[in-house]
């Protein structure tokens, strides 16, 4: 019996083990008629370093990465572009992946500003869209859809929308993961977490 | 030898309190175009002293912010030069007016929020 109870917990463990890892849905959620309903990165229309209107169409059937950042930025803003980039060449021909960059400097980042910024880190095509648009909107979209998780700090410069965080969104528009962007180790765990989204149904 | 570690150690330093200086300006300095757009809205009400007042302290809220961006610009590109004379007494410039601008930068504000009271 004893036998039996030892193979018994040595499968589970193997099977539980074969099991695909799955990442947490973040954010508030909501029960409707029974169903989980999940919060959800809302409708949004901002313009990108090509003049082309950025929507959530744009990453229709896409996973995608999202910060926040400006160009004047001597800070923070260059190391996350640093690590952004280990993305952009890890998953740039994949068409199921994109970046999504907001300025939080929109009266000075305008479409030339951050078509110039594109181009000085290398970046073409439109894998990665540098958008600005309304600031009221940028900052409504990083505050109350893409930072679900995040609290103020009252140590960071320009609170949460300056925090240097990674966002990674699914198909769904759903948060998946925060990341923070200056470190080497998060953006591993991120890119790793896009391979384990990748693979999901 | 030593020289270029003295030169190295004051830019890293340098370094260390130019960036202390913008993560101090920083949140105040993203406040000030919500405080324009603010003082600007509560103009429309009044008479035209007081827009007077308004338009003074919007102008002076926009160029706190434009002086801001240049300095980080500024030391954006200082930042990425090699370490040097130069790169000391370009950093020591910009200590020195990142200061001011902290200043006028929180002054800015104060004037906003009593303007906005």
């Amino acid at each position: 019996m004893k036998y039996f109870l030892l193979i018994f917990i040595g499968l589970s463990l193997f099977f539980s083990a074969c099991q695909p890892k799955k990442l947490p849905i973040l954010g508030e959620k909501d029960f409707v008629n029974g169903d989980s309903v999940y919060h959800t990165i809302p409708d949004f229309k901002l313009i990108d370093q090509d003049s082309n209107v950025v929507t959530n169409q744009t990453y229709a059937n896409k996973i995608y990465v999202a910060d926040f950042f400006f160009t004047t930025c001597p800070t923070i803003c260059p190391i996350m572009k640093t690590q952004l980039l280990r993305v952009y060449d890890k998953f740039k021909e994949n068409p199921q992946v994109g970046i999504l960059s907001h300025t939080i400097d929109p009266r000075h980042d305008s479409v030339a500003v951050l078509k110039a910024y594109a181009k000085r880190l290398g970046v073409s095509g439109n894998f990665w869209h540098f958008v600005t648009g309304a600031r009221n909107d940028i900052y409504d979209l990083g505050q109350k859809s893409y930072m679900v998780t995040a609290t103020e700090d009252p140590a960071s410069p320009g609170g949460i929308m300056h925090s240097g965080a990674f966002i990674l969104i699914d198909k769904q528009r759903r948060v998946r993961g925060t990341y923070d962007g200056t470190k080497e180790k998060d953006v591993d765990r991120l890119m790793s977490d896009m391979e384990i989204l990748l693979k999901e149904e | 030898m030593a020289c270029s570690n003295k030169t190295s150690e004051e830019a890293a330093q340098l370094k260390t309190e130019t960036f202390k200086l913008h993560d101090e300006i920083m949140p105040v300095s993203m406040e000030l175009e919500g405080f324009r757009e603010k003082i600007i809205k509560k103009s429309e009400t009044l008479d035209s002293t007081a827009k007077q007042g308004a338009l003074a302290i919007s102008k002076e809220l926009d160029e706190t912010y434009n002086d801001m961006e240049t300095w980080m610009t500024k030391l954006g590109d200082v930042i990425d030069m090699k370490d040097s004379d130069e790169k000391i007494k370009t950093l020591q410039d910009l200590k020195t007016e990142g200061n001011k601008i902290k200043e006028k930068t929180l002054n800015a504000k104060k004037k906003a929020e009593d303007f906005l009271k």
